[in-house]
């Protein structure tokens, strides 16, 4: 029969290819010795550009941070207070002129990868490329008290700053990781988010580009001659999953080897059923919140109908159960935040004053405002308007969809009718941004200390950037300006803080909800991990896997 | 679960059983009710698509609890099924029996009237499309083409993502309005080797109206196809409406339907395997019935089979 | 014949053109701006007006829509938003991914569903029969993904891999088809085998085999043959979920991604991609009509 003679053909080229592909791809190598592993990163999310004064997806940061170095770093202390505690990396060393000008001297070895070295010009075009507002870079609010970045030759660098504050070093080294100058001076200012380079990045770290493949995997290689030691693993290969369960499902199947974050208590449970997966427990960066916005959706310019009434938004805090919530999406993984914090923040204050969850009181609360259910439909109602917000949720994370149904429950308990907007992470982002909604639960990954991320998202300064919920409360920020910049001691600090976030938390501009606690877990043979909390794989150079535990995989050659 | 809820399911399998017979007893008399009970599966598959109906219909009687309603967040989460919760509780401490229950009303309600709008279009432009032949059939069958270019998944998605808040109204219309275009072709084809028989070039040589060969005498030597795919086309609008709450795109929370029971249980199904499995059970069920019913009534209503 | 050829590819080119058509409306009448950023930073307004102006989208919308049918005819299907690469790298990445889960799929899904139904067909109500009917029927009741998820979802990374993570895809993918596949092919061997030709097959003393293989299933490839050109798209960009649950980084998954993420781009080039392919496999379905029914042939002229 002719109908089945082209069929008998495709079968055999399916078959042929497929046994090309596998020869293609199974070699196996002979890697030996102290230099050889592969360490495989499987985790939700893959980078949106390798640029780093233009991305804050983790992601990207995780492989940045092997690409490009910063000055100076955090150390494993996480204190970010002074200069005592800093790590050198491209600066050798550093000394203070005057209370408010820093030397830096680079390390003469520095190497871009493609041979040239690592100079003071560099600096300073990292400089002016992260504070221009073209860039828009959104680190840039974190750089406004220095005043200048300018060369004395090529290997010292001069910074100056406004004033003295306690944190200015930080400032200094903790948010620019430099760049190549020669090879970016060329792109217009305006196209950084969309520059070629950010898709095969040239860097001055332990590890050198590879390969990226959209949508399945990103590879780096080791760069032998890094001049502050030939990192251990010989490659990082970071597979992108769906989402995270998926991630920890591949990590026991064998496919990976680390896991950023278990997030739930089920994955870990998973994870501690195996014996060849360590756990490693560090501080959380995160925080979640309910936010309210106060202008109108879209239209920034208008009160927002409902949240702009204080005593409304206390009333729909109270109403929330944060204990049960937290315990059922994760479980002892997280802790409700006493203010915008995570867990990170040495402000962290159990004590703080908080409206408390009392449903009985916010019911009194919103029939007072005249919040009333006259039609007997369940749902509040004033002037024939009902109570009703819709609430922006990201599909892309399981916690914040679980954690949305939660409350909307919680809310129709109350005679608050919650309608979920479940979209993907861009346009979530694209809506928060444009002010295109109600109530949105946001998750906020923060830097080591309050004092540059707070007022971003809580105060003016973050209005048409971070603030996207636009709350301000001129109290609230003359506090947090006197807790940044006070000279008088960290306990007099924590104390106004303490103070600032009570006045908040009494505005009731947000829910707070959970404050995550991490846990990464990484594959047995890996030896040496080490976690710097606000950066987990900050050391990974550092990580090793001895040569007598090898695998397959960390000696294939390519 | 209380006493009340067992008699009441009780009760409902006890009437499903009672429609099965009574369809028995008033279809006996005619040959085509005899072919179609000869069928091993006709039966059985009634009596399923009469309780889950039944069941539907009767939802407070046979459910302990509100579909939406969060028993205990904190300590009654991802309960494994008991006496209290016969299909466990899911992650967010609801009881999975009763999402069950009141999801039968929307996926079933969904399915049938999707399929309702997809049937009757794809079997009038098919009929009309396969009598006329010439330009009606070309224009109408380009029209189909385009239709089945655009892969239904594809359009549905992208309708539903692009367009912000598309009421559920809207969504089951759309299913239907994209879900004919095969049938149509089946139907068309089928005509058009009909149309060949003597039969009917003896109706149409005795100068019957279009409409009267369509509907007397090409149609119902078409069914048997248009019920069969009648029959799959409301389960592919369930399995369907299930594919797009897998994406987060179908009929939006709190509402329970078989198909966001299964998105919502995914993630969790290493630690609580009931919350998924149950509903895809449940859609399984009522599809095989659904298809069951199709080949029986096949069978049954082949009017070739009155003289073999 | 080359008539019927060149009135075919014309009306194909029409069809393409329509979908393209069709989906550029649908995708540019919703809500929708460049500037969202997929990590959620601000973009500042002058970098926001210049992505607007790249990407046209302050022009009218006839303007955008001739402009994109003018790039589409010099081969350019555009820039990818969310990708930030040419639309054409990324579908060239995708679609030979979709073409090798699909053609095992294919493969599977007719062999498996062809011998099932003449199978079925010829042991009519007997045990194989009944018991096979059951089976097909309750794996094509199935919701694909809920199918899956029994055996717990892995992604891929290294081509080395390869065969292996298209095993599963693939089978769930062959297995529901051919579930359907028999279904319709054991109706259709019924239907024809009560027919009076292959009644005076078998009053000639033919035997049995002979008559079924011979006579009734080269006329009961029929209506297959309409399932075939159902299938082949369906299979090409339809299998979005089994793509999506499977991580199968090919057309489907790279279409609901670009959608979920309202990169316009790639969603247009993607239902172009499916209409070329849908077009093709009617093509080669109305081409085997007329190999297989010799009626039709004659009429299609």
């Amino acid at each position: 029969m002719p109908t089945t003679r082209p069929s008998s053909r495709l079968p055999a080229a399916a078959a042929l290819a497929a046994l090309l592909l596998i020869a293609g791809c199974a070699r196996k190598g002979g890697c030996t010795g102290d230099y050889c592993g592969t360490l495989v990163i499987a985790g939700a999310g893959e980078p949106d550009i390798l640029v780093p004064p233009v991305t804050s997806l983790s992601p990207s940061r995780d492989v940045i941070e092997q690409l490009f170095l910063k000055l100076a770093d955090l150390g494993l202390s996480g204190n970010t207070i002074g200069d005592e505690d800093f790590q050198p990396l491209l600066a050798e060393r550093w000394e203070w002129d005057t209370p408010t000008t820093l030397v830096f001297h680079l390390d003469p070895r520095a190497r871009w990868q493609d041979g040239r070295a690592v100079t003071a010009a560099d600096v300073a075009f990292t400089y002016d490329i992260y504070t221009d507002s073209l860039v828009n870079s959104p680190v840039r609010p974190t750089l406004r008290q220095i005043a200048a970045v300018t060369t004395r030759d090529s290997l010292t660098v001069v910074f100056r700053f406004r004033q003295r504050y306690p944190e200015m070093f930080y400032d200094a080294v903790y948010h620019m990781r430099i760049m190549p100058s020669h090879l970016l001076r060329e792109v217009p200012r305006s196209q950084w988010r969309t520059a070629v380079f950010g898709r095969a990045p040239v860097g001055d770290g332990p590890y050198r580009f590879v390969a990226w493949r959209s949508g399945e995997s990103l590879e780096l290689a080791a760069d032998s001659t890094f001049f502050l030691g030939r990192p251990h693993l010989r490659r990082l290969v970071w597979r992108f999953t769906p989402d995270q369960q998926v991630a920890v499902t591949q990590l026991i199947a064998g496919d990976a080897d680390a896991v950023e974050v278990l997030i739930t208590p089920d994955n870990r449970d998973r994870v501690r059923a195996d014996t060849q997966l360590a756990i490693y427990p560090y501080k959380g960066v995160a925080y979640g919140y309910l936010w309210f916005n106060f202008a109108a959706p879209g239209d920034t310019t208008q009160p927002h109908p409902l949240f702009g009434d204080r005593e409304l938004r206390r009333a729909l805090v109270m109403t929330v159960d944060r204990g049960g919530l937290l315990r059922n999406v994760f479980g002892d993984m997280a802790k409700v935040p006493p203010g915008p914090m995570s867990q990170i923040f040495s402000i962290w204050d159990p004590e703080t004053r908080e409206l408390p969850h009392d449903s009985a009181r916010a019911a009194r609360t919103l029939t007072r405002l005249g919040w009333t259910d006259s039609d007997g439909d369940g749902i509040r109602d004033r002037d024939g308007h009902p109570l009703a917000f819709r609430l922006l949720v990201p599909t892309t994370s399981a916690p914040r969809r679980q954690y949305a149904r939660l409350l909307q429950e919680q809310f129709r308990a109350m005679g608050v009718d919650v309608q979920l907007d479940e979209v993907d992470f861009s346009v979530f982002n694209e809506r928060a941004h444009a002010g295109r909604f109600d109530a949105m639960l946001n998750t906020v990954n923060t830097d080591p200390t309050p004092s540059s991320g707070v007022p971003q998202s809580w105060t003016r300064a973050g209005f048409g950037g971070l603030n996207y919920g636009r709350y301000e409360n001129p109290a609230f920020a003359r506090l947090v300006d006197r807790a940044v910049t006070s000279v008088r001691g960290r306990d007099e600090a924590k104390r106004t803080w303490r103070a600032a976030i009570e006045v908040l938390n009494q505005d009731a501009p947000a829910i707070f909800l959970f404050a995550t606690e991490n846990a990464a877990a990484v594959h047995r043979r890996v030896a040496d991990v080490r976690i710097r909390p606000d950066s987990w794989l900050a050391l990974v150079r550092t990580w090793r896997i001895p040569a007598d535990r090898l695998t397959d995989r960390d000696r294939v050659e390519r | 679960m209380n006493v009340w809820n067992w008699l009441a399911v009780g009760g409902a399998a006890v009437l499903a059983l009672v429609v099965v017979a009574e369809i028995r007893r008033r279809t006996g008399a005619r040959a085509s009710g005899r072919r179609f009970f000869r069928h091993p599966t006709a039966a059985p598959a009634v009596f399923v698509l009469a309780f889950f109906v039944t069941v539907a219909l009767a939802a407070p009687l046979v459910t302990p609890y509100q579909p939406y309603f969060q028993i205990d967040i904190a300590r009654l989460a991802n309960h494994p099924p008991s006496t209290q919760n016969p299909l466990g509780t899911d992650p967010l401490s609801r009881d999975v029996w009763s999402r069950l229950v009141y999801g039968a009303r929307i996926s079933l309600g969904i399915g049938a009237i999707a399929m309702l709008v997809a049937v009757t279009t794809g079997v009038v432009v098919g009929g009309v499309a396969g009598y006329f032949r010439r330009w009606v059939d070309a224009t109408l069958m380009r029209l189909v083409d385009v239709g089945l270019a655009m892969p239904r998944m594809f359009m549905l998605l992208m309708v539903v993502a692009l367009w912000e808040h598309v009421p559920l109204a809207v969504l089951v219309l759309l299913i239907g309005l994209t879900g004919w275009f095969g049938t149509s072709r089946l139907v068309r084809a089928e005509v058009l080797s009909v149309r060949e028989r003597e039969f009917v070039a003896a109706a149409r040589a005795l100068g019957a109206e279009p409409g009267r060969v369509i509907f007397r005498h090409v149609l119902p030597n078409a069914a048997a196809p248009i019920i069969v795919s009648a029959a799959l086309g409301i389960g592919n609008v369930m399995l369907l409406e299930a594919g797009l709450s897998f994406l987060g795109l179908g009929v939006p929370s709190p509402a329970p339907s078989w198909g966001n029971m299964i998105a919502d249980g995914f993630p969790k199904m290493a630690v609580a395997p009931w919350c998924a499995t149950f509903p895809g059970l449940a859609i399984s069920l009522v599809v095989m019935a659904l298809n069951a019913v199709g080949d029986a009534l096949r069978d049954a209503l082949d009017p070739r089979k009155e003289t073999a | 014949m080359a008539a019927w050829l060149v009135r075919r590819l014309a009306a194909s080119i029409a069809i393409v053109w329509a979908v393209v058509t069709l989906t550029f409306l649908i995708v540019h009448l919703a809500h929708g701006s460049p500037c969202g950023q997929p990590d959620g930073l601000p973009v500042s307004p002058a970098i926001c007006a210049d992505l607007t102006r790249r990407f046209g989208l302050d022009k009218p919308i006839s303007t955008q829509y001739y402009k994109y049918l003018g790039a589409l005819l010099h081969g350019d299907l555009g820039w990818s938003i969310a990708l930030q690469r040419p639309v054409a790298a990324a579908l060239a990445e995708a679609l030979p991914n979709t073409f090798a889960l699909a053609l095992t799929a294919l493969i599977l899904d007719f062999a498996l569903g062809v011998a099932l139904g003449v199978y079925q067909a010829a042991r009519e109500r007997r045990f194989g029969d009944i018991a096979l009917g059951n089976v097909a029927l309750f794996v094509n009741s199935m919701p694909t993904f809920w199918l899956v998820l029994c055996p717990q979802v892995h992604a891929f990374s290294c081509v080395a891999d390869f065969a292996w993570h298209l095993t599963l895809p693939a089978l769930t993918l062959g297995l529901v088809g051919a579930a359907g596949t028999a279904r319709y092919q054991r109706a259709a061997m019924l239907e024809v085998v009560r027919q009076d030709f292959v009644r005076t097959a078998r009053a000639k003393g033919l035997r049995e085999r002979r008559v079924l293989l011979r006579h009734a299933l080269r006329n009961a490839l029929l209506p297959l043959i309409t399932l075939f050109g159902l299938t082949f798209p369906f299979l090409l960009t339809g299998a979005v979920l089994v793509e999506t649950v499977f991580a199968w980084p090919g057309m489907g998954r790279l279409a609901v991604t670009a959608i979920l993420q309202r990169d316009y781009p790639i969603v247009t080039a993607a239902a172009l991609v499916a209409s070329v392919m849908v077009v093709l496999g009617n093509l080669l379905a109305d081409a085997l009509y007329g190999v297989a029914d010799p009626r039709i042939r004659v009429r299609a002229t």
